[in-house]
């Protein structure tokens, strides 16, 4: 008797048709997890490599992951882009052991295959033999003996690739949106400032629900509160694309009622805090729509933030069903004024693993993690901003509705959606 | 005072620094750095790459101040107690009235279930004002250890 996919036995787990309520095996089960790895991050979709402006030069290569499977990202000597599994096609080894370099050609320590920049097979040692002796048969092809290459496409300088043969061009897959925000924030050349690491303890899952939490922002990061770069009571929203797999938060300065106030009746303390040097709260204006944070995410491995002036990318990158790793790759454009620059580098401290507005977020998913960890029946609730079918737009900040949206495309992908399902 | 003379000095200052850390004297350790002091956490891959941004970059003592103020008053991070293994220690330039000197660091972290994890690993470099009461100048975490393991919250 063929086994039942695990798709289809979680599939049955949706408590309801809206995705308010999210299972916790769906964190925790690692056969979920297999599946992610092939149908989401080696299926249709286009995930996020680096950005051009890290390998400006003809030869640069970046080593780096698509789900589980190690990649090289480099330019060509043509100037063109290339991608490749970073496996060797003969006994599997890592070609490129380098997190970064510059190279010609690409040869594996074990035996010595070279590939080209585009991962084709150029030698094999030996393939004749010795005196007539040993050597491959002579129906070898190299030509069918390459590294394993993705199609890659870059979008004003942020490089996707996707290991699909059928998928739709990164302008359909990213829509209309999404390919304004990446148009705004990649509006002028821009210069790698440097990066910023953190391996968090929880499935991968949670943190994409986390960057799409509107609602959470004000209340678990009071730093944000205080100094109203984020909060519940601002103006602000969300879009999606028509499938909802990713979408753009954003809010602007003003308040949508008395925050201070609202906060207070929530039980929530927000002018408890006073900086001594509160130049890091500056803010040079640099976009004509006057939004001073937006936070986006691309399905299934980017976060693209502006929070005032720092400005980064983050990519996700699955360690197992338990972990995951972020790379936060820190950047401002070419023409900053020093002053400028300090800024952005001052208003780092803001973000990543030890973030005053984001170092909250690796505890909060860790402990959902922990807490959920083995729990077979009881799932979690996503009920703020309303039920049922999923707008593309949200004109307010409490809610939930954009991590309604993560799942119902998730399950669209993964094959796993309720009977009846509501999206 | 020649290098030699100033090492009892800066292991003196290290000590301190780590006690206040790992005892949760937070507000004391801030007392260790000069006002014009900065305090950086800087990646190892930024430092190879050439590339100036870092983990914590704190440019003087206020912003040090504001560290620990944060961290009192609006932060939210993992319950633990640190531990730091210092050794190594060297003077690695006399300059007027300070000295820059190098360290090996590592730091532990421990649960309230009394589970421990190495944390981090790496180099400090600084600079210390010699005197009477030796401050910090300068002080950078160069961390090997920069995937940092869920957060960073207090500093190292
Ligand atoms: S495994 Fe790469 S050449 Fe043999
Ligand atoms: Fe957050």
């Amino acid at each position: 008797m063929p086994a039942i996919p695990i798709t289809e036995e979680l599939r049955t787990l949706w408590p309801r048709k809206d995705y308010s309520r999210v299972p916790f095996r769906f964190y925790h089960d690692e056969r979920l997890y297999r599946e992610e790895l092939e149908r989401i991050f080696r299926g249709p979709t286009w995930s996020y490599l680096c950005l051009e402006a890290e390998i400006p030069k003809p030869g640069d290569f970046r080593t780096t992951l698509v789900g589980e499977t190690p990649v090289v990202v480099t330019r060509k000597d043509d100037g063109d882009l290339a991608a490749f599994v970073n496996r060797c096609a003969h006994r599997g080894a890592i070609v490129r052991r380098e997190a970064f370099g510059n190279a010609r050609e690409h040869i594996c320590v074990y035996h010595r295959w070279c590939y080209a920049q585009d991962g084709s097979l150029t030698g094999v040692p030996f393939r004749r033999g010795v005196a007539g002796k040993g050597g491959m048969p002579d129906d070898f092809d190299p030509k069918e003996n390459g590294l394993q290459k993705l199609k890659v496409h870059s979008m004003r300088g942020v490089v996707f690739a996707t290991f699909a043969a059928e998928v739709e061009p990164l302008a359909d897959y990213l829509g209309p949106v999404m390919t304004a925000h990446i148009e705004r924030l990649m509006h002028k050349p821009i210069r790698i400032l440097g990066y910023q690491r953190q391996t968090v303890f929880g499935n991968w899952k949670l943190y994409m629900e986390n960057v799409r939490d509107s609602y959470h922002g004000g209340l678990l990061h009071e730093f944000q509160n205080t100094f109203g770069i984020s909060r519940v009571t601002q103006v602000g929203g969300a879009r999606m694309d028509a499938k909802h797999r990713h979408h753009v938060t954003y809010s602007s300065a003003a308040e949508a009622g008395d925050g201070t106030q609202l906060h207070k009746d929530a039980g929530v303390a927000n002018d408890r805090l006073r900086l001594a040097d509160g130049r890091l709260l500056e803010y040079v204006p640099e976009f004509a729509d006057g939004q001073q944070l937006t936070i986006s995410s691309v399905f299934p491995n980017a976060v693209f933030q502006q929070i005032r002036n720092c400005l980064a990318t983050r990519q996700l990158r699955p360690r197992g069903v338990d972990e995951f790793d972020l790379v936060f790759t820190i950047y401002g454009y070419v023409d900053d004024t020093p002053q400028l620059q300090e800024l952005r580098l001052a208003q780092s401290n803001m973000i990543g693993p030890a973030g005053y507005i984001s170092m909250e977020d690796g505890e909060a998913i860790e402990i959902v993690h922990r807490a959920t960890k083995g729990e077979a029946t009881t799932s979690g609730l996503l009920e703020m901003g309303s039920l049922g079918e999923i707008p593309d737009e949200i004109r307010f900040r409490t809610s939930e509705v954009s991590i309604r949206g993560f799942w119902s495309y998730y399950a669209a992908l993964m094959d796993m959606k309720p009977d009846g399902a509501i999206r | 005072m020649n290098s030699e003379d100033a090492l009892p000095a800066v292991t003196a200052l290290l000590a301190d620094y780590c006690a206040h850390l790992d005892a949760d004297r937070l507000e004391q350790w801030v007392g260790l750095f000069a006002e014009t002091a900065s305090y950086r956490i800087v990646p190892r891959e930024n430092r190879v790459q050439g590339l100036p941004a870092a983990i914590l970059h704190l440019s003087n003592k206020r912003m040090i101040a504001d560290r620990i103020t944060v961290l009192r008053t609006a932060a939210v991070f993992n319950i633990h107690v640190d531990r730091h293994m210092v050794s190594a220690i060297r003077v690695i330039e006399r300059l007027p009235d300070s000295v820059r000197y190098e360290a090996n660091f590592c730091v532990y972290q421990s649960d309230q279930e009394g589970r421990t994890k190495l944390f981090c690993t790496g180099l400090y470099e600084g600079e210390v004002a010699l005197g009477p009461q030796p401050r910090f100048l300068q002080q950078t975490a160069l961390v090997d250890t920069f995937s940092i393991p869920a957060l960073l919250a207090v500093p190292i």
